[in-house]
């Protein structure tokens, strides 16, 4: 099966909603540099098949939909491909299965886009700020922002 | 000499003065020579990086605008989010074209490309610097410390190592001097035994709500019976605007680089070395001369008076590595410690005391994780509280003094957290049939969780841990450093006591006992010290206590080489301190003010 590259795109995107749960927008920038590590670490990995898979179950409840795609994965085997795409997304580094020291290439927007720091509710270590003092005391209990589509409660860079 | 051929090119003038390296050391020496109106200053750096906008053409008039954003971008874009990850190999192209890497650093993730040194797990030296313009001022921790009165006695006292040939009391103009030049934020109220002559420049930078947590549960734990004392310490890090520079804004990335400059580095005074303006707008009258890209690879003695050093030689980046002969009536080496002890090596310099590369020391850090009630780290600078109380006791007689500073970025240095954190949550709870949102909980749960104790061990000069010449060359042919190290039973003893104290503190904190972990080897704290260490007797030292080699009236040799031991405090604010304090030396014979 052959896909163009926005189709492929489109594709990954409906993966990643799957399996992260998203609620809001991708950035579509960020996604393609997330596709293209994971591409980097596997030129074959089924991605349009794991489309065609979730797509009929995106509008399905929350607990249904993760018991099927959680299913489907298991029965084609797709469980590295679905821990690279949720690796990336959540860390922004793909580590080679067979040697988890070196890292798959990535741009710096894969860094930057992580979702981890927003679960750490801070800025990615390097980018300037939050504010002066802020680290004294704890971060809002509420992570939820971080995959549904409420805004950011902080003011990032 | 591979990659050149013919006589060394000749810079025909005689300078007043040639620093070899624009780290920390080189560049506040070059600061402070420019100031005092010092003229024909050569600078001579090894690595072409640019740090600032700055052109020998323009001099002065250049821009000096802050460069470090290209450096930012690559520690985003590197895989390998450690101390050099913002930094790049310093490469040229030799006189046939092909490009090389002319001035290794050793690296994180290759420390034996470059330092020769057996293969692992051995314990080895386990620490790095970068050889760039601003040396490795850039990644460096920004804790700006003070040794402690008996860290200068230690032999007097305790009858370990050996005592320096300065005192406390003497040093402590120059360490006030130090902390105002690179502004240190610091405590009044916990300054322990070490006397002060003048406040802190600034305020302390506020302690972590993960220090917090430590601090209740410490207030409970009597471990070996004093009072564990949970202290802010004195860093070199704005907590208000300062020199210029803004203050900290938390963007937990001391190492590698802080993206605003609130913590000081070297640029600040090589900027004004070259005629930047300082914050008052008033510049040096005689700007420095900085070649970058200028590899010494040779010191060569004058024959007819072999106590003076006659000239060097470098290999000239931007000319195809080209050998380049340049004399002075002074030289000055800052090229740190691996570095010195190498290049004089190379040619048998300054070694009748057969000191030289001998006495090799760091700070060896014992590493304990674990798992406790939510500290929330990777929020705030990377260290923003220390615990002083075993810093110094009559127990230094069997056991190395020890200072325990809390990491703030959960497990990134036992396990390489954040990435392992999230690749393990994901692992696990796909296992279980959970997706996104169930895995996002879980990963900020688990890093909510991740505390790791450093704890920097004491370690006594041993003349068997030195740096020698392998018989491996780098892409120049030259000799690469052969280091031999180990760490002897007296850190270990001190070792093992930080570790019982972590964990007592962690399980104060709520530890869970199945995820304690203590790293098997030391770790290193980036502190080469040692190697051309500083004294009284030119039998059992290379240099006086202002750095002038015993064997040589016109070469000195400045940096954490000279230190005799290391006590507990990272060394730059002393070294910045010895720098000053050999400056003023310098200066004096200079214009005739002082002894030569």
């Amino acid at each position: 099966m052959s896909a163009s590259s926005a189709d492929r795109l489109d594709q990954f995107e409906l993966v990643s909603r799957v399996l992260l749960e998203f609620e809001h927008e991708i950035q579509p920038s960020l996604a393609r540099a997330l596709l293209g590590m994971v591409d980097a670490w596997k030129p074959t990995w089924p991605l349009a098949e794991m489309a065609a898979t979730f797509a009929p179950w995106e509008a399905l409840p929350p607990d249904e939909r993760e018991r099927r795609v959680v299913s489907a994965l298991n029965a084609n085997g797709w469980i590295p491909e679905a821990q690279a795409v949720m690796g990336v997304w959540f860390s922004g580094q793909l580590a080679c299965l067979d040697d988890d020291t070196t890292f798959v290439d990535a741009p710096g927007d894969a860094y930057l886009g992580a979702l981890v720091w927003g679960l750490l509710q801070t800025n990615p270590s390097g980018l300037p700020g939050p504010f002066f003092g802020e680290w004294a005391y704890p971060p809002s209990a509420d992570i939820t922002w971080v995959v549904a589509p409420s805004p950011r409660p902080k003011a990032q860079r | 000499m591979s990659g050149s051929a013919g006589d060394p090119f000749e810079d025909p003038t005689v300078h007043e003065v040639v620093i070899v390296g624009a780290g920390y050391v080189g560049s506040l020496l070059a600061e402070q020579l420019a100031a005092a109106g010092v003229p024909d200053v050569v600078v001579l750096e090894a690595g072409n990086n640019r740090l600032f906008d700055w052109s020998p053409d323009e001099g002065p008039s250049s821009s000096f605008a802050d460069a470090r954003q290209p450096m930012l971008d690559h520690y985003f874009a590197n895989q390998v989010k450690m101390d050099n990850s913002a930094f790049e190999q310093a490469v040229a192209a030799r006189s046939d074209g092909v490009r090389v890497v002319y001035a290794p650093s050793p690296m994180v993730d290759s420390d034996r490309d470059y330092f020769v040194q057996p293969p692992s797990p051995q314990q080895v030296f386990d620490s790095i610097y970068m050889r760039m313009v601003g040396g490795t001022s850039y990644h460096w921790l920004g804790i700006a410390m003070r040794l402690l009165p008996s860290d200068f006695q230690v032999r007097s006292l305790y009858g370990v190592g050996v005592d320096w040939p300065i005192s406390y009391d003497e040093l402590e103009p120059w360490y006030t001097k130090a902390e105002y030049l690179l502004g240190v934020s610091g405590d009044d109220q916990s300054i322990g035994a070490a006397w002060r002559s003048a406040p802190y420049p600034m305020p302390p930078i506020p302690q972590s709500y993960h220090d917090k947590v430590a601090m209740a549960a410490a207030a409970s734990d009597r471990y070996d019976g004093p009072p564990i004392d949970i202290t802010a310490p004195p860093v070199a890090r704005n907590s208000v605007p300062y020199d210029g520079r803004p203050a900290c804004a938390g963007s937990n990335n001391c190492t590698p680089i802080c993206p605003i400059q609130a913590k000081h580095d070297a640029s600040v005074n090589l900027k004004r070395a070259l005629g930047a303006p300082g914050p008052d707008g008033s510049r040096v009258p005689n700007p420095v001369d900085l070649r970058v890209g200028a590899l010494v690879t040779d010191v060569v003695v004058d024959p007819s008076s072999p106590r003076r050093i006659d000239h060097l030689i470098y290999r000239d980046a931007a000319n195809g590595l080209r050998p380049t002969r340049i004399r002075a009536k002074r030289f000055i080496l800052a090229i740190h410690t691996v570095e010195i002890a190498k290049l004089l090596l190379k040619g048998n310099i300054a070694n009748s005391s057969d000191q030289l590369g001998r006495n090799l020391m760091d700070h060896p850090c014992q590493l304990t994780s674990a798992r406790t009630v939510p500290v929330h780290p990777f929020r705030g600078p990377l260290v923003t509280s220390t615990i002083d109380t075993y810093r110094d006791g009559k127990f230094r007689s069997y056991r190395a003094a020890s200072r325990t500073e809390f990491q703030n970025i959960g497990w990134t240095w036992t396990m390489g957290s954040p990435t392992s954190t999230v690749v393990k949550a994901v692992n696990e709870m796909l296992a279980q049939g959970r997706l996104g949102r169930a895995i996002a909980a879980r990963i900020a749960d688990d890093l909510s969780r991740e505390v790791t104790f450093d704890t920097l061990l004491d370690q006594l000069p041993d003349p068997a841990n030195r740096v020698t010449l392998a018989d491996e060359r780098d892409e120049i042919g030259i000799p690469r450093p052969k280091l031999t190290y180990t760490i002897d039973e007296y850190t270990k003893a001190g070792g093992d006591f930080a570790e019982a104290l972590s964990v007592s503190l962690m399980t104060a904190m709520g530890a869970d006992p199945s995820t304690v972990y203590a790293q098997a080897t030391y770790a290193g704290a980036g502190h080469h010290l040692g190697t051309h260490r500083m004294g009284d007797d030119p039998k059992t030292s290379v240099t006086d206590s202002y750095g002038r080699t015993h064997d040589h009236d016109n070469l000195h040799l400045i940096g954490g080489g000279s230190f005799p031991t290391v006590g507990t405090a990272n060394p730059t604010l002393t070294l910045v301190a010895l720098t000053l304090r050999s400056a003023e030396r310098l200066i004096d014979e200079i214009t005739g003010k002082g002894p030569m």
